[in-house]
C-alpha cells in the first residue's frame, strides 16, 4: 500500500478509537511499564505520531485529527511519566475513566507545589496566617520575627517538616544577625 | 529524503536577526545558504528609508547608517511586540537616532521622516529583502518560510514575527526558536543520540536552549533566556568607553549628538570585531566633533582583548545566570552535555568562548557557522513541514519559554501552563460567577515568571459573555488555555452546564489587528 495512504488509514482509524483508548494503550505500552520505560514510549509514538509529519501533506482534516491524538499521547506521557499523576489516574481508570481528571490533575500539581513552594506547606487555615506571615518575615531577613511566627504555627501543626526547617534558618540567621550588629563601642545619643 | 517542493514555490528558512538576517534553502537533500549578487549570505537587518517611499535594505542600508542615522532603522526586532513605555524600549530610544512614539495599542513604533511605521512594517521589509534575494538566486517564486525567533520571545513578539511575514506576503509555514534551529543543523545527518546545550548570543538576545537528540527526534528539555542582552550590548559598553576618553580629553559633552555616538559605536564594532582575531586593534575615528577650540577631534586609541575583555565581563556573567537557569531546568549536570553549541555572531568574540569553554569543561563543537547555523536549520525545518509524507524525516519537541497564567484579585497570577512545557500543549481551568446573576467574567491572561501581575507581561484580557443569570458560583466557565507549535497562545471556553462553546480571540493588548495587518500589506500597497 502506499505510504501516504497507509499513513492516513493510521491516523482515521486511531482518531475513531480516541474516546476509548486509556493512556498505556495509546502510549502502546503494559499497564504494569516501569517508570524509565514510559519515556521511550512516547518518543517512540511521537516518531510515528508527530502532527508535523502530516502536515506535509496539505490536508487540514488529517491535520486536525493528528493533533487530537498527540494532544492526548502528550497527556498520557505527562500523567504516566509523573509517580503522583500515575496514582491518581490508576485509581481513575480502575473506575472506568480513561482519561486523568482535572481534579485529580489538579491535586497531584498541588502536592508538588507544595514541594517546590513552602508558600504552600500550611494545612490549616489558622497556622497558615502565622506561616505566612513567619515567610515574609524570613525573606525579610526579619529572623527574630520569623522565629516567633513560626513557632506559633507550629502550636497548630507540630509535625510539619517544612515549618521546622524554616524555623531552624531562622533561628540560624537571628544568631547570625546578633553577631554581625555586636558592636562593643556603641554609642548611645540621648 | 524527497524534495517535492510545492508546485506554487518553494519553501526557505530564514533567519530574521538583529543585527543581521541570513535565508537557506533546501536542495537536492542539502541545506544550501544563498547569497546576493555581490556574494553576500549576510544581510544587515537595516532599512534606510529614502524620500518618498523607496527603501533600501541589507548591505547599501548599513552604508546609508553612519551619514543618514534619522532615517536607517536598525535593530528593529528588538523593538517588536514590544510596548512603548517598557524599559527595553526606553533603552532603545537612547541608542537610535530615529524616534520611537506609542502607536494606538500601546505599541512601540518607529517614526522616520515625519512617517509611523509599525514595527512589524520594518520587519516585513527585512523579509521582502530575504525573499527577492532567495527568488533571485533559485530562480524559483518562495512560497513559504520557517522563520526563526528567539526561543525567549513571547506571545506579543511571536505574532508580531507573524504579522511581518503577513505584511510581506510571505507564508509563515511555522515560527521556530533560533536555538533549536542550530541544534536541527548540527543535528542533521548524524544518527547519534547526544545532550546538546545551544549557547546563542546574537546580535540582541541570548538564549540558553539543553535538548536530546536522537535519530529522528529533538526533544528541547529546557530553554532560558534574556531578550536584551546581546552584541549591541557589547558594542555599547565599548563605544561608553570610547566616549568617556572623548569627553574627558576634549572637555565636549556627547550626550544628544546622535552623528558622533553612532561613529563610535560603528568603531566599537569594528574593535570588538577585530579582536576575535587579533590582540589589540587601533581605533581611528576622523572629524569625530568640534573641540571647544573650534579644532576638529580625531580619535586614535589602542583597544587590547584584555581591556575588552573587562569591559565586557559583566554582560558575560549575566549569560552564566541564564545557562545555570536552564541547566537546573533541564535536570543535567554539565559533565552530561555530550556537545556545546555556539551560535550567533558574538560567540566568535574569544572571551565568549573561553568563558563557555570553562563552563561545560569542553571546547564547543568547531564545525558549525555561527552567522549560518539558524537559517540552516530553518530551511531544513521548512522541507519537513513542506516535502511530502516522509516516513525519516525528524520530528522537533520544543517547549514554552515562559509561564503562562491568568490574573487572580490582589495582583497576583496563577500559573496555569509552566514555562518549559512541551508544546503544542493546552490546559483547562474552571472558573465560577463570583456574584448572583452575574454574566460576565473577565479574564487576564500573563506571561512570565513573577507571581505579581505587574512584573509579567499582559497578553490581553478577554471577556466571557452572555452567561445565564444565576446564584454566585454556580455558572461554571471551563477556559482551555493551548499554545501551539508557534509558542502561540490561544484561548477557548465552555459554559460546563450548557455545554456552550465561546469562541474568543485573545485581542492583542499591544500590536496589530488582523485588519491593520491587511491595511499593509506591500502587495495591496504596489511594492
Amino acid at each position: 500500500m502506499d505510504r501516504k495512504l497507509a499513513a492516513r488509514v493510521e491516523i482515521d482509524t486511531l482518531h475513531g478509537l480516541l474516546d476509548e483508548l486509556d493512556y498505556y494503550r495509546l502510549l502502546q505500552v503494559a499497564s504494569d511499564v516501569s517508570a524509565d520505560e514510559v519515556g521511550p514510549a512516547f518518543r517512540r509514538e511521537s516518531r510515528r505520531l508527530h502532527p508535523d509529519r502530516y502536515s506535509a501533506l496539505g490536508d487540514k482534516d488529517l491535520s486536525d485529527k493528528a493533533n487530537a491524538i498527540y494532544r492526548l499521547i502528550r497527556e498520557a506521557y505527562a500523567t504516566l511519566s509523573d509517580p503522583e499523576k500515575r496514582a491518581l489516574y490508576d485509581a481513575e481508570l480502575r473506575g472506568g475513566q480513561a482519561r486523568l481528571s482535572a481534579a485529580a490533575d489538579k491535586e497531584a500539581e498541588k502536592q508538588r507545589a507544595a514541594a517546590a513552594d513552602p508558600a504552600e506547606a500550611a494545612t490549616n487555615p489558622k497556622s497558615e496566617k502565622y506561616w505566612k506571615m513567619g515567610l515574609k518575615d524570613f525573606k525579610e531577613g526579619n529572623f527574630s520575627g520569623a522565629v516567633m511566627n513560626i513557632q506559633f504555627a507550629l502550636t497548630y501543626e507540630p509535625g510539619n517538616a517544612t515549618f521546622k526547617e524554616y524555623l531552624d534558618r531562622a533561628k540560624q540567621g537571628a544568631e547570625e544577625q546578633k553577631k554581625k550588629n555586636y558592636n562593643p563601642y556603641k554609642l548611645r545619643i540621648v | 529524503m524527497s524534495n517535492d517542493q510545492p508546485s506554487d514555490g518553494i519553501s526557505v528558512g530564514i533567519d530574521l536577526g538583529t543585527s543581521n538576517s541570513v535565508v537557506a534553502v533546501m536542495r537536492d537533500g542539502e541545506p544550501k545558504v544563498l547569497a546576493d549578487d555581490q556574494g553576500h549570505r549576510i544581510q544587515p537587518s537595516v532599512v534606510a528609508f529614502g524620500y518618498g517611499s523607496a527603501a533600501v535594505v541589507g548591505q547599501r542600508a548599513r552604508q546609508q547608517l553612519t551619514y543618514a542615522p534619522e532615517n536607517t532603522v536598525f535593530s528593529a526586532k528588538r523593538l517588536i511586540g514590544r510596548r512603548y513605555g517598557s524599559e527595553e524600549v526606553e533603552r532603545m530610544k537612547r541608542l537610535v537616532a530615529w524616534g520611537i512614539t506609542e502607536g494606538p495599542h500601546g505599541d512601540a513604533r518607529i517614526r522616520v521622516q515625519g512617517r509611523v511605521f509599525a514595527v512589524p512594517e520594518v520587519s516585513a521589509r527585512v523579509l521582502q529583502h530575504m525573499k527577492q534575494l532567495a527568488e533571485s538566486a533559485t530562480g524559483s517564486k518562495v512560497a513559504g518560510a520557517v522563520i526563526t525567533v528567539p526561543a525567549y520571545f513571547n506571545d506579543h513578539q511571536r505574532q508580531a514575527t507573524r504579522d511581518a511575514a503577513n505584511i510581506a506576503g510571505l507564508k509563515c509555514l511555522r515560527i521556530i526558536n533560533e536555538p533549536t534551529a542550530a541544534a536541527l543543523a548540527y543535528g542533521f545527518g548524524r544518527e547519534t543520540r547526544q545532550h546538546v546545550a545551544v549557547y546563542d548570543l546574537g546580535g540582541g538576545t541570548f538564549d540558553m536552549t539543553v535538548l536530546r537528540m536522537e535519530p529522528g527526534m529533538y526533544e528541547v528539555l529546557s530553554t532560558a533566556g534574556d531578550t536584551f542582552l546581546g552584541g549591541d550590548d557589547f558594542d555599547a559598553s565599548i563605544a561608553m568607553w570610547l566616549r568617556e576618553a572623548v569627553e574627558r580629553e576634549s572637555g565636549v559633552e556627547l550626550a544628544g549628538n546622535h552623528a558622533a555616538l553612532t561613529k563610535l559605536n560603528d568603531a566599537a564594532e569594528r574593535a570588538k570585531v577585530a579582536l576575535s582575531a587579533l590582540d589589540a586593534v587601533d581605533i581611528r575615528v576622523p572629524n569625530l566633533i568640534r573641540g571647544q577650540d573650534g579644532q576638529s577631534v580625531q580619535v586614535h586609541t589602542r583597544l587590547d582583548r584584555h581591556t575588552a575583555t573587562n569591559l565586557v565581563m559583566p554582560l558575560i556573567q549575566r549569560t552564566f545566570v541564564v545557562v545555570d537557569d536552564a541547566m537546573a531546568q533541564a535536570g543535567l549536570s554539565t559533565s552530561q552535555i555530550d556537545a556545546v553549541l555556539l551560535v550567533g555572531g558574538m560567540t566568535r568574540f574569544p572571551s565568549v568562548k573561553e568563558a563557555v569553554a570553562s563552563y561545560f569543561g569542553k571546547e564547543p563543537v568547531a564545525s558549525i557557522n555561527p552567522d549560518e547555523v539558524i537559517a540552516v536549520g530553518a530551511a531544513i525545518q521548512a522541507n519537513t513541514l513542506t516535502a511530502g509524507f516522509d516516513p525519516d524525516a525528524a520530528v522537533l519537541l520544543d517547549v514554552t519559554p515562559q509561564t503562562l497564567g491568568v490574573g487572580t484579585v490582589g495582583g497576583f497570577v496563577e500559573p496555569i501552563i509552566p514555562r518549559n512545557t512541551a508544546i503544542p500543549t493546552e490546559r483547562s481551568k474552571v472558573f465560577h460567577t463570583a456574584h448572583d446573576n452575574q454574566t460576565q467574567v473577565r479574564i487576564k491572561v500573563y506571561q512570565g515568571e513573577s507571581r505579581l501581575q505587574q512584573d509579567n507581561e499582559l497578553l490581553g484580557h478577554f471577556v466571557l459573555d452572555g452567561l445565564r443569570p444565576a446564584p454566585r458560583g454556580e455558572v461554571r466557565i471551563k477556559v482551555t488555555f493551548a499554545i501551539d507549535a508557534d509558542g502561540i497562545v490561544q484561548v477557548a471556553a465552555v459554559d460546563e452546564d450548557s455545554g456552550r462553546v465561546q469562541e474568543i480571540t485573545i485581542e492583542a493588548s499591544s500590536g496589530l489587528t488582523k485588519e491593520e495587518v491587511k491595511g499593509m500589506r506591500f502587495d495591496e500597497l504596489g511594492f
